[in-house]
């Protein structure tokens, strides 16, 4: 039952991204494929009311085990060793910063203009339970 | 994201093993240290992996073709943040005031002091047109660096570097400030300033925060695509 309840959620995540290269296609703005799919998969949901349960338990596993995902993606970075050779200090430094301040700036600026206690409600949390207990 | 090229070389097959097995094993370590940022599994099996690879010294085509089957389930797993975003939709709207004016404030301050500092320490212009898209999240960033003739490998490369440095300082800065318990300001944080790496990360954390970063990540993707080329284009003639 859990078999086939997770193979419809991977047929229908299939079947979003199958749409959304082919909107990545046809549209002409720079929008990647995973964004459409995003926006496709989020109308499904507005569309029907709720999150099928049969993707909800696909999704979840997926953004669970993102990090996995990301690995590849790292090991490229050993592919660059050279080009950051170029211009190593200033680039580093350049990365380090800006980071450091993109995230006071959004985080402070957030809080600023938000200065309801928005740590506290777990209670608006539809779910309200960690990732990590929901999906075993 | 690159397509999935289904390699048949069985040392490809390999190397895909090799960063499954290591993540398996990251992740008991991540229970093992349940807050430790080195303990975070990106970290951890990049780490041990790229450290293989190089006593190894396997070749990096090998390395590529082996990870391309892990690295194709970036875009699905990507699309279901549409989840946490669905859930918490009735939050994202009832902060939507303060959400927007943050998000495009970090966004054009990332981008700013990035390029400020390079300039400022004397980086060449293709460096500089590599960092400008550099908070946004790969897909994307590669996509303005072939707009903006930006050198595409350095782009990714430092897109990925990026997320890696949000999530290593991320969490030292947000509990000196003392923010470590506002889950949506963090998570708005991940999401723009460290892109998809700080939104996974987000989300190892709690629902809620992973929620806001992919809504930071979606909006600060969208804005960044259609606003960053043009004003490139005009900065750098």
């Amino acid at each position: 039952m859990m078999g086939l309840q997770a193979l419809r959620g991977c047929a229908v995540l299939a079947g979003c991204w199958v749409l959304a290269i082919a909107l990545r296609e046809w549209v002409p703005l720079p929008i990647p494929v995973p964004l459409w799919g995003m926006a496709l998969l989020f109308a499904l949901f507005l569309i029907l009311g709720r999150v099928p349960a049969d993707i909800r338990l696909v999704g979840e596993f997926l953004l669970h085990h993102m990090p996995l995902f990301f690995v590849p993606a790292i090991l490229g970075v050993l592919a660059y060793q050279d080009l950051l050779r170029l211009d190593g200090v200033a680039l580093s430094v350049a990365l380090v910063v800006s980071t450091l301040i993109g995230l006071i700036v959004t985080a402070g600026l957030f809080r600023f203009l938000d200065p309801r206690p928005s740590a506290d409600p777990r209670a608006s949390d539809p779910r309200a339970s960690d990732p990590r207990e929901s999906d075993q | 994201m690159s397509p999935v090229s289904f390699s048949l070389d069985p040392s490809a097959l390999v190397w895909t093993g090799v960063i499954f097995v290591t993540y398996l094993a990251a992740l008991r370590l991540r229970q093992i240290f349940p807050r430790s940022v080195w303990a975070s599994p990106i970290i951890t099996t990049s780490a041990v992996v790229a450290l293989v690879a190089l006593i190894a010294a396997a070749p990096l085509d090998t390395l590529d073709a082996g990870g391309s089957v892990w690295m194709a389930l970036l875009v699905p797993a990507t699309m279901a943040m549409a989840i946490p975003l669905y859930d918490h939709r009735h939050l994202l709207k009832q902060h939507a005031r303060a959400i927007m004016p943050a998000l495009i404030m970090g966004s054009v301050s990332a981008v700013a002091s990035a390029l400020g500092v390079a300039l400022l320490l004397g980086a060449a212009q293709p460096s500089l047109l590599a960092l400008a898209p550099k908070s946004v999240t790969t897909p994307i960033a590669v996509g303005i660096g072939l707009e903006t003739n930006a050198p595409i490998g350095l782009v990714a490369c430092l897109v990925i570097v990026t997320g890696l440095i949000g999530i290593i300082l991320g969490p030292v800065l947000f509990r000196r400030l003392k923010w470590h318990n506002d889950d949506a300001a963090q998570g708005l944080a991940y999401g723009l300033a460290a892109h998809a790496i700080g939104t996974a990360e987000a989300w190892q954390k709690s629902s809620r925060m992973g929620s806001f970063a992919a809504l930071a990540l979606g909006v600060n993707g969208l804005l960044t695509g259609l606003i960053l080329p043009t004003l490139l284009a005009w900065l750098f003639p």
